[in-house]
Protein backbone atom coordinates (compact mmCIF):
# COMPACT_ATOMS: atom_id res chain seq x y z
CA UNK A 1 0.00 0.00 0.00
CA UNK A 2 1.14 3.24 -0.94
CA UNK A 3 1.39 5.46 2.09
CA UNK A 4 1.78 9.12 2.35
CA UNK A 5 4.85 10.21 4.13
CA UNK A 6 5.95 13.60 5.16
CA UNK A 7 9.16 15.35 4.53
CA UNK A 8 9.78 17.97 7.12
CA UNK A 9 11.74 21.02 6.25
CA UNK A 10 12.58 23.15 9.16
CA UNK A 11 14.57 26.27 8.64
CA UNK A 12 15.39 29.36 10.46
CA UNK A 13 15.15 32.19 8.04
CA UNK A 14 16.87 35.40 8.85
CA UNK A 15 15.01 38.44 7.67
CA UNK A 16 16.62 40.92 9.99
CA UNK A 17 18.06 38.20 12.14
CA UNK A 18 21.38 38.78 13.86
CA UNK A 19 24.14 36.57 15.11
CA UNK A 20 23.97 34.97 18.52
CA UNK A 21 26.68 37.18 19.96
CA UNK A 22 25.72 40.70 18.93
CA UNK A 23 22.63 42.78 18.62
CA UNK A 24 23.80 44.24 15.35
CA UNK A 25 26.56 46.14 13.60
CA UNK A 26 27.69 49.56 14.74
CA UNK A 27 26.19 52.42 12.80
CA UNK A 28 28.07 55.44 11.56
CA UNK A 29 28.10 58.10 14.27
CA UNK A 30 26.93 60.86 11.93
CA UNK A 31 24.09 58.83 10.47
CA UNK A 32 20.42 59.74 10.79
CA UNK A 33 18.45 58.54 13.82
CA UNK A 34 16.59 55.25 13.59
CA UNK A 35 12.84 55.67 13.24
CA UNK A 36 9.93 53.45 14.08
CA UNK A 37 6.40 54.07 12.79
CA UNK A 38 3.27 52.61 14.33
CA UNK A 39 -0.41 52.76 13.36
CA UNK A 40 -3.58 52.03 15.30
CA UNK A 41 -7.22 52.19 14.26
CA UNK A 42 -9.42 54.43 16.40
CA UNK A 43 -12.74 52.65 16.01
CA UNK A 44 -11.63 49.33 17.51
CA UNK A 45 -10.21 50.86 20.68
CA UNK A 46 -11.96 50.50 24.06
CA UNK A 47 -13.61 53.60 25.51
CA UNK A 48 -17.03 55.14 25.87
CA UNK A 49 -16.30 58.43 24.13
CA UNK A 50 -14.52 59.39 20.94
CA UNK A 51 -11.83 61.18 22.95
CA UNK A 52 -11.07 58.09 24.99
CA UNK A 53 -10.83 55.94 21.87
CA UNK A 54 -8.50 58.48 20.30
CA UNK A 55 -6.21 58.43 23.31
CA UNK A 56 -6.11 54.65 23.34
CA UNK A 57 -5.33 54.67 19.63
CA UNK A 58 -2.43 57.03 20.30
CA UNK A 59 -1.21 54.65 22.96
CA UNK A 60 -1.53 51.60 20.71
CA UNK A 61 0.23 53.31 17.82
CA UNK A 62 3.04 54.34 20.17
CA UNK A 63 3.49 50.70 21.22
CA UNK A 64 3.54 49.59 17.61
CA UNK A 65 6.17 52.21 16.85
CA UNK A 66 8.19 51.06 19.84
CA UNK A 67 8.09 47.51 18.53
CA UNK A 68 9.31 48.56 15.11
CA UNK A 69 12.10 50.51 16.77
CA UNK A 70 13.09 47.41 18.77
CA UNK A 71 13.11 45.40 15.54
CA UNK A 72 15.41 47.90 13.90
CA UNK A 73 17.75 48.07 16.87
CA UNK A 74 17.94 44.42 17.90
CA UNK A 75 16.77 42.60 14.81
CA UNK A 76 14.00 40.13 14.24
CA UNK A 77 14.12 36.43 14.93
CA UNK A 78 12.26 34.54 12.22
CA UNK A 79 11.39 30.86 12.40
CA UNK A 80 9.56 28.93 9.74
CA UNK A 81 8.32 25.39 9.55
CA UNK A 82 7.08 23.92 6.30
CA UNK A 83 5.81 20.36 5.87
CA UNK A 84 5.37 18.77 2.47
CA UNK A 85 4.49 15.28 1.32
CA UNK A 86 4.61 14.02 -2.25
CA UNK A 87 5.30 17.45 -3.48
CA UNK A 88 2.31 18.94 -1.68
CA UNK A 89 2.46 21.49 1.12
CA UNK A 90 0.68 20.34 4.24
CA UNK A 91 1.46 23.18 6.55
CA UNK A 92 3.44 26.33 6.44
CA UNK A 93 4.04 28.37 9.57
CA UNK A 94 6.10 31.44 10.06
CA UNK A 95 6.79 33.10 13.37
CA UNK A 96 8.65 36.37 13.81
CA UNK A 97 9.58 37.68 17.24
CA UNK A 98 11.44 40.61 18.68
CA UNK A 99 12.65 41.24 22.21
CA UNK A 100 14.98 43.96 23.36
CA UNK A 101 15.53 47.07 25.41
CA UNK A 102 14.83 50.52 24.00
CA UNK A 103 16.09 53.66 25.68
CA UNK A 104 15.72 57.34 24.93
CA UNK A 105 13.06 56.94 22.27
CA UNK A 106 11.56 60.34 21.58
CA UNK A 107 8.27 61.13 19.94
CA UNK A 108 8.69 62.81 16.57
CA UNK A 109 5.00 63.07 15.75
CA UNK A 110 1.55 61.77 16.63
CA UNK A 111 -0.73 62.35 13.67
CA UNK A 112 -4.37 61.43 13.02
CA UNK A 113 -4.85 59.98 9.54
CA UNK A 114 -8.28 60.78 8.02
CA UNK A 115 -9.83 60.56 11.50
CA UNK A 116 -9.66 56.78 11.21
CA UNK A 117 -6.29 55.91 12.65
CA UNK A 118 -3.31 57.37 14.41
CA UNK A 119 0.28 57.34 13.25
CA UNK A 120 3.10 57.69 15.78
CA UNK A 121 6.74 58.15 14.81
CA UNK A 122 9.48 57.52 17.38
CA UNK A 123 13.20 57.89 16.86
CA UNK A 124 16.44 57.01 18.63
CA UNK A 125 19.85 58.59 18.02
CA UNK A 126 22.55 56.51 16.38
CA UNK A 127 24.83 56.82 19.42
CA UNK A 128 22.11 55.33 21.59
CA UNK A 129 21.55 52.52 19.09
CA UNK A 130 25.24 51.66 19.12
CA UNK A 131 25.30 51.75 22.91
CA UNK A 132 22.24 49.50 23.13
CA UNK A 133 23.70 47.06 20.65
CA UNK A 134 27.02 46.86 22.45
CA UNK A 135 25.66 46.74 25.99
CA UNK A 136 22.66 44.48 25.66
CA UNK A 137 21.88 41.43 23.67
CA UNK A 138 18.37 40.82 22.40
CA UNK A 139 16.32 39.32 25.21
CA UNK A 140 15.80 36.06 23.34
CA UNK A 141 19.54 35.27 23.49
CA UNK B 1 -20.13 55.29 32.65
CA UNK B 2 -16.87 56.74 33.80
CA UNK B 3 -13.88 55.06 32.21
CA UNK B 4 -11.47 53.30 34.54
CA UNK B 5 -8.45 54.14 32.42
CA UNK B 6 -7.48 57.31 34.31
CA UNK B 7 -7.39 55.50 37.64
CA UNK B 8 -5.45 52.69 36.01
CA UNK B 9 -2.93 55.13 34.64
CA UNK B 10 -2.59 56.77 38.03
CA UNK B 11 -1.86 53.39 39.55
CA UNK B 12 0.69 52.51 36.88
CA UNK B 13 2.34 55.88 37.11
CA UNK B 14 2.41 55.73 40.89
CA UNK B 15 4.02 52.33 40.81
CA UNK B 16 6.62 53.36 38.33
CA UNK B 17 7.48 56.72 39.74
CA UNK B 18 9.52 56.36 42.88
CA UNK B 19 9.56 59.88 44.20
CA UNK B 20 12.36 60.00 46.70
CA UNK B 21 13.69 62.68 48.95
CA UNK B 22 17.13 61.12 48.97
CA UNK B 23 19.92 63.11 47.37
CA UNK B 24 20.59 62.63 43.72
CA UNK B 25 23.21 59.98 43.39
CA UNK B 26 25.34 58.42 40.72
CA UNK B 27 23.97 58.07 37.23
CA UNK B 28 21.06 60.48 37.04
CA UNK B 29 19.46 61.92 33.96
CA UNK B 30 16.76 64.38 33.06
CA UNK B 31 13.85 63.15 30.96
CA UNK B 32 10.70 64.75 29.68
CA UNK B 33 7.32 63.15 29.40
CA UNK B 34 3.97 64.29 28.12
CA UNK B 35 0.59 62.86 29.00
CA UNK B 36 -2.91 63.24 27.60
CA UNK B 37 -6.22 62.31 29.17
CA UNK B 38 -9.79 62.76 28.01
CA UNK B 39 -11.96 65.01 30.16
CA UNK B 40 -14.94 62.78 30.87
CA UNK B 41 -18.04 64.40 32.31
CA UNK B 42 -16.30 67.69 33.14
CA UNK B 43 -14.01 65.90 35.58
CA UNK B 44 -11.00 68.11 34.95
CA UNK B 45 -9.24 67.07 38.15
CA UNK B 46 -9.51 63.41 37.22
CA UNK B 47 -8.26 64.10 33.72
CA UNK B 48 -5.33 66.04 35.13
CA UNK B 49 -4.37 63.13 37.36
CA UNK B 50 -4.61 60.71 34.49
CA UNK B 51 -2.56 62.97 32.21
CA UNK B 52 0.11 63.31 34.90
CA UNK B 53 0.24 59.54 35.34
CA UNK B 54 0.55 59.12 31.59
CA UNK B 55 3.35 61.69 31.50
CA UNK B 56 5.21 59.85 34.27
CA UNK B 57 4.72 56.58 32.42
CA UNK B 58 6.09 58.06 29.21
CA UNK B 59 9.06 59.61 31.01
CA UNK B 60 9.88 56.28 32.67
CA UNK B 61 9.53 54.61 29.27
CA UNK B 62 12.15 56.91 27.85
CA UNK B 63 14.60 55.68 30.47
CA UNK B 64 14.13 51.98 29.82
CA UNK B 65 11.51 49.92 28.02
CA UNK B 66 11.60 46.21 27.41
CA UNK B 67 9.83 45.41 24.18
CA UNK B 68 8.57 41.98 23.24
CA UNK B 69 6.59 41.18 20.17
CA UNK B 70 5.59 38.15 18.17
CA UNK B 71 3.76 37.62 14.90
CA UNK B 72 2.51 34.28 13.64
CA UNK B 73 1.44 33.49 10.08
CA UNK B 74 -0.12 30.08 9.52
CA UNK B 75 -0.77 28.05 6.38
CA UNK B 76 -3.93 29.80 5.31
CA UNK B 77 -2.84 33.33 5.96
CA UNK B 78 -4.29 33.59 9.46
CA UNK B 79 -2.14 36.05 11.29
CA UNK B 80 -1.86 36.91 14.97
CA UNK B 81 0.31 39.60 16.41
CA UNK B 82 1.13 40.64 19.96
CA UNK B 83 3.31 43.38 21.36
CA UNK B 84 4.07 44.19 24.96
CA UNK B 85 6.17 46.98 26.39
CA UNK B 86 7.38 46.75 29.96
CA UNK B 87 8.47 50.11 31.32
CA UNK B 88 11.28 49.78 33.84
CA UNK B 89 12.62 53.29 34.30
CA UNK B 90 12.77 54.67 37.83
CA UNK B 91 11.94 58.30 38.39
CA UNK B 92 13.28 59.96 41.51
CA UNK B 93 11.51 63.25 41.26
CA UNK B 94 9.55 65.34 38.82
CA UNK B 95 8.08 68.74 38.21
CA UNK B 96 5.29 69.86 35.94
CA UNK B 97 6.63 72.03 33.15
CA UNK B 98 3.26 72.89 31.63
CA UNK B 99 -0.37 71.82 31.72
CA UNK B 100 -3.40 72.92 29.74
CA UNK B 101 -6.75 71.90 28.32
CA UNK B 102 -6.90 71.15 24.63
CA UNK B 103 -10.04 70.13 22.70
CA UNK B 104 -11.69 67.98 25.34
CA UNK B 105 -8.50 66.59 26.77
CA UNK B 106 -5.98 67.58 29.39
CA UNK B 107 -2.27 67.76 28.55
CA UNK B 108 0.55 67.63 31.11
CA UNK B 109 4.26 67.96 30.31
CA UNK B 110 6.74 67.02 33.02
CA UNK B 111 10.46 67.00 33.58
CA UNK B 112 11.73 64.13 35.72
CA UNK B 113 14.96 63.02 37.34
CA UNK B 114 15.58 59.40 36.51
CA UNK B 115 18.08 56.75 37.50
CA UNK B 116 20.41 56.09 34.59
CA UNK B 117 21.50 52.78 36.04
CA UNK B 118 22.87 50.35 33.49
CA UNK B 119 23.11 52.84 30.70
CA UNK B 120 26.08 53.12 28.45
CA UNK B 121 29.01 54.89 30.01
CA UNK B 122 29.84 58.30 28.71
CA UNK B 123 32.88 59.81 27.11
CA UNK B 124 33.56 62.31 29.88
CA UNK B 125 36.84 62.33 31.77
CA UNK B 126 37.08 62.50 35.53
CA UNK B 127 40.07 64.06 37.31
CA UNK B 128 42.59 61.53 38.57
CA UNK B 129 45.19 62.82 41.00
CA UNK B 130 48.31 60.62 41.04
CA UNK B 131 49.98 60.61 44.47
CA UNK B 132 53.14 58.83 45.62
CA UNK B 133 53.67 55.30 44.40
CA UNK B 134 56.50 53.71 46.34
CA UNK B 135 58.86 51.10 44.97
CA UNK B 136 60.00 48.28 47.21
CA UNK B 137 62.50 45.82 45.80
CA UNK B 138 63.47 42.64 47.62
CA UNK B 139 67.11 42.51 48.78
CA UNK B 140 69.44 40.64 46.52
CA UNK B 141 67.87 41.64 43.23
CA UNK B 142 70.16 43.17 40.68
CA UNK B 143 70.52 46.89 40.14
CA UNK B 144 69.02 46.52 36.66
CA UNK B 145 65.77 45.28 38.15
CA UNK B 146 65.67 48.09 40.71
CA UNK B 147 66.26 50.61 37.94
CA UNK B 148 63.61 49.02 35.72
CA UNK B 149 61.07 49.10 38.54
CA UNK B 150 61.71 52.79 39.23
CA UNK B 151 61.57 53.71 35.57
CA UNK B 152 58.38 51.76 35.08
CA UNK B 153 56.66 54.04 37.59
CA UNK B 154 57.52 57.12 35.54
CA UNK B 155 56.52 55.49 32.28
CA UNK B 156 53.39 54.08 33.85
CA UNK B 157 52.22 57.41 35.21
CA UNK B 158 52.86 58.98 31.82
CA UNK B 159 50.84 56.17 30.30
CA UNK B 160 47.91 56.94 32.58
CA UNK B 161 47.21 59.93 30.37
CA UNK B 162 46.26 57.39 27.70
CA UNK B 163 43.24 56.34 29.76
CA UNK B 164 40.08 57.30 27.93
CA UNK B 165 37.94 57.91 31.00
CA UNK B 166 40.13 60.07 33.18
CA UNK B 167 42.37 63.10 33.11
CA UNK B 168 45.48 62.27 35.11
CA UNK B 169 47.63 64.81 36.94
CA UNK B 170 51.02 63.77 38.26
CA UNK B 171 51.31 65.05 41.85
CA UNK B 172 53.76 62.44 43.10
CA UNK B 173 56.65 64.74 43.84
CA UNK B 174 54.97 68.11 44.21
CA UNK B 175 57.76 70.14 42.60
CA UNK B 176 58.27 73.51 44.23
CA UNK B 177 57.72 76.35 41.76
CA UNK B 178 59.41 78.98 43.91
CA UNK B 179 62.77 77.26 44.06
CA UNK B 180 64.82 77.20 47.27
CA UNK B 181 64.40 80.95 47.97
CA UNK B 182 60.66 81.62 47.68
CA UNK B 183 59.33 79.79 50.74
CA UNK B 184 55.99 81.63 50.78
CA UNK B 185 55.18 80.63 47.22
CA UNK B 186 56.27 77.06 47.84
CA UNK B 187 54.13 76.89 50.96
CA UNK B 188 51.07 78.19 49.10
CA UNK B 189 51.68 75.71 46.31
CA UNK B 190 51.98 72.78 48.71
CA UNK B 191 48.77 73.81 50.47
CA UNK B 192 46.96 74.06 47.17
CA UNK B 193 48.32 70.86 45.68
CA UNK B 194 47.89 68.89 48.87
CA UNK B 195 44.16 69.59 48.87
CA UNK B 196 42.72 67.11 46.40
CA UNK B 197 40.13 68.19 43.87
CA UNK B 198 36.88 67.17 45.58
CA UNK B 199 35.17 66.32 42.33
CA UNK B 200 37.90 63.88 41.27
CA UNK B 201 39.65 60.74 42.39
CA UNK B 202 43.11 59.95 43.70
CA UNK B 203 45.44 56.98 43.35
CA UNK B 204 48.45 56.05 45.42
CA UNK B 205 50.12 52.77 46.14
CA UNK B 206 53.20 50.68 45.75
CA UNK B 207 55.14 48.48 43.37
CA UNK B 208 56.71 45.51 45.10
CA UNK B 209 59.31 43.50 43.22
CA UNK B 210 60.46 40.18 44.60
CA UNK B 211 61.96 36.90 43.51
CA UNK B 212 59.86 33.76 43.52
CA UNK B 213 61.61 30.39 43.61
CA UNK B 214 60.15 27.32 42.00
CA UNK B 215 61.61 24.25 40.35
CA UNK B 216 62.20 20.74 41.62
CA UNK B 217 65.03 18.40 42.56
CA UNK B 218 66.61 18.74 39.14
CA UNK B 219 65.71 22.20 37.90
CA UNK B 220 66.27 25.55 39.50
CA UNK B 221 63.52 27.91 38.47
CA UNK B 222 63.19 31.53 39.58
CA UNK B 223 61.17 34.44 38.36
CA UNK B 224 60.84 38.13 39.16
CA UNK B 225 57.35 39.06 40.31
CA UNK B 226 56.10 42.62 40.29
CA UNK B 227 52.92 43.46 42.22
CA UNK B 228 51.37 46.84 41.64
CA UNK B 229 48.82 47.85 44.26
CA UNK B 230 46.88 51.05 43.66
CA UNK B 231 44.34 52.48 46.06
CA UNK B 232 41.63 54.47 44.34
CA UNK B 233 40.07 57.10 46.59
CA UNK B 234 37.01 59.24 46.11
CA UNK B 235 38.16 62.76 46.96
CA UNK B 236 34.66 63.87 47.93
CA UNK B 237 34.41 61.35 50.75
CA UNK B 238 38.05 60.41 51.25
CA UNK B 239 37.16 56.74 51.23
CA UNK B 240 39.03 54.04 49.33
CA UNK B 241 36.55 52.84 46.72
CA UNK B 242 38.74 50.19 45.17
CA UNK B 243 42.11 48.53 45.65
CA UNK B 244 43.50 47.47 42.32
CA UNK B 245 46.12 44.72 42.44
CA UNK B 246 47.95 43.59 39.33
CA UNK B 247 50.76 41.06 39.19
CA UNK B 248 53.23 40.33 36.45
CA UNK B 249 56.04 37.78 36.51
CA UNK B 250 59.20 37.69 34.44
CA UNK B 251 61.27 34.50 34.07
CA UNK B 252 64.74 34.90 35.55
CA UNK B 253 66.51 31.52 35.71
CA UNK B 254 65.58 28.08 34.50
CA UNK B 255 68.54 25.77 34.75
CA UNK B 256 69.75 22.47 36.07
CA UNK B 257 70.96 22.67 39.65
CA UNK B 258 74.69 23.21 39.93
CA UNK B 259 75.18 24.09 36.28
CA UNK B 260 75.09 27.24 34.20
CA UNK B 261 73.02 25.66 31.45
CA UNK B 262 70.01 27.90 31.04
CA UNK B 263 66.78 26.54 29.51
CA UNK B 264 65.08 29.78 28.59
CA UNK B 265 65.44 32.25 31.43
CA UNK B 266 65.40 36.03 31.26
CA UNK B 267 65.69 37.35 27.76
CA UNK B 268 66.92 40.81 28.70
CA UNK B 269 66.10 43.73 30.97
CA UNK B 270 62.85 43.26 32.92
CA UNK B 271 59.83 45.04 31.56
CA UNK B 272 56.95 45.96 33.88
CA UNK B 273 54.86 47.64 31.17
CA UNK B 274 52.16 44.91 31.22
CA UNK B 275 51.52 45.77 34.87
CA UNK B 276 50.67 49.32 33.98
CA UNK B 277 48.62 48.36 30.97
CA UNK B 278 46.47 46.22 33.26
CA UNK B 279 46.25 49.04 35.80
CA UNK B 280 45.13 51.57 33.17
CA UNK B 281 42.51 49.12 31.91
CA UNK B 282 41.25 48.58 35.47
CA UNK B 283 41.06 52.31 36.13
CA UNK B 284 39.23 52.84 32.86
CA UNK B 285 36.71 50.21 33.85
CA UNK B 286 36.25 51.61 37.37
CA UNK B 287 36.01 55.26 36.45
CA UNK B 288 34.35 54.96 33.05
CA UNK B 289 30.80 54.62 34.36
CA UNK B 290 31.09 57.01 37.27
CA UNK B 291 29.21 60.24 36.69
CA UNK B 292 31.33 63.31 36.29
CA UNK B 293 31.13 65.75 39.19
CA UNK B 294 32.13 69.39 39.36
CA UNK B 295 32.43 72.03 42.02
CA UNK B 296 30.56 75.32 41.87
CA UNK B 297 33.31 77.95 41.81
CA UNK B 298 31.18 81.04 41.51
CA UNK B 299 27.60 82.21 41.11
CA UNK B 300 27.08 85.65 39.65
CA UNK B 301 23.77 87.01 38.37
CA UNK B 302 22.47 83.54 37.61
CA UNK B 303 25.64 82.51 35.82
CA UNK B 304 27.21 79.48 37.49
CA UNK B 305 30.92 78.68 37.06
CA UNK B 306 31.89 75.02 37.37
CA UNK B 307 35.27 73.38 37.85
CA UNK B 308 35.03 71.01 34.86
CA UNK B 309 35.51 72.03 31.26
CA UNK B 310 36.26 70.90 27.75
CA UNK B 311 39.21 68.75 28.85
CA UNK B 312 36.74 66.74 30.90
CA UNK B 313 34.52 66.33 27.85
CA UNK B 314 31.96 68.94 28.89
CA UNK B 315 30.18 70.64 26.01
CA UNK B 316 27.60 73.38 25.68
CA UNK B 317 24.17 71.83 26.15
CA UNK B 318 25.22 69.40 28.90
CA UNK B 319 23.24 69.42 32.13
CA UNK B 320 24.44 69.28 35.72
CA UNK B 321 22.29 68.40 38.69
CA UNK B 322 22.70 70.17 42.00
CA UNK B 323 23.21 67.44 44.56
CA UNK B 324 21.72 68.75 47.81
CA UNK B 325 21.68 66.50 50.85
CA UNK B 326 18.25 66.12 52.35
CA UNK B 327 16.52 68.09 49.65
CA UNK B 328 12.73 68.18 49.59
CA UNK B 329 10.81 66.70 46.72
CA UNK B 330 10.99 69.00 43.70
CA UNK B 331 13.73 71.06 45.30
CA UNK B 332 16.48 70.16 42.86
CA UNK B 333 18.25 72.41 40.45
CA UNK B 334 19.61 71.79 36.99
CA UNK B 335 22.35 73.84 35.36
CA UNK B 336 22.53 73.98 31.57
CA UNK B 337 26.03 74.59 30.24
CA UNK B 338 26.36 77.46 27.79
CA UNK B 339 30.10 77.90 27.41
CA UNK B 340 33.29 76.01 28.25
CA UNK B 341 36.99 76.65 28.64
CA UNK B 342 39.55 73.82 28.93
CA UNK B 343 39.03 73.45 32.68
CA UNK B 344 35.87 75.40 33.47
CA UNK B 345 32.29 75.67 32.29
CA UNK B 346 29.62 78.32 32.61
CA UNK B 347 25.92 77.69 32.69
CA UNK B 348 22.55 78.93 33.87
CA UNK B 349 20.00 77.33 36.12
CA UNK B 350 16.77 76.08 34.57
CA UNK B 351 14.63 77.15 37.52
CA UNK B 352 14.65 80.21 39.69
CA UNK B 353 14.81 78.19 42.91
CA UNK B 354 16.58 76.72 44.77
CA UNK B 355 19.67 78.91 44.69
CA UNK B 356 23.00 77.31 43.83
CA UNK B 357 25.52 77.80 46.65
CA UNK B 358 29.21 78.32 45.95
CA UNK B 359 31.35 75.22 46.65
CA UNK B 360 28.36 72.91 46.11
CA UNK B 361 28.97 69.71 44.20
CA UNK B 362 27.02 69.12 41.00
CA UNK B 363 26.73 65.92 38.99
CA UNK B 364 26.61 65.58 35.23
CA UNK B 365 23.30 64.26 33.99
CA UNK B 366 23.61 61.59 31.33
Amino acid sequence: MKRLFAVILTGALAGGCTSAMESGPRLSADGPPLRGIGYATISIQPGSTAQQKQLMAIRASRLAAMRELAERIHGLQVESNTSIGEGRVYSDNLRASVAGIVRNARVVSITPVRNALYETILEVDVAEVNALRSSSRPLWQ
Amino acid sequence: MRLRIPSLLVAIGGALCVVSASPASAGMRLVQGEGYAAIAGNDVAGARKAALAEALYNAAGRVKSKVRGAGHLSTYGVMTEETSVLVEGTLRDHRIVSEHRERGRYVVVIEALADADGESCGTKKVDLDVRPITVRVAPGLSGAIVKAANESINRGVSGLAAGSNFRATDNRDMPLPGGPDDAARNYAHILNAAAPNPSGYMISGSLIVERRRGGNAVMENTEIVGTLTLKLRDNATGSVIETLVNTHSLPERNRVWGTDIDFGGSSGSPDFAPLWQSAVADLDAKLGCRPLRAKVLDVNAGLVTLSAGAEHGIRAGDYFLLDVQGRRSGNWQVIKIEQTSPTMAWGRTLKTTPAVPVNAMVTLLQ
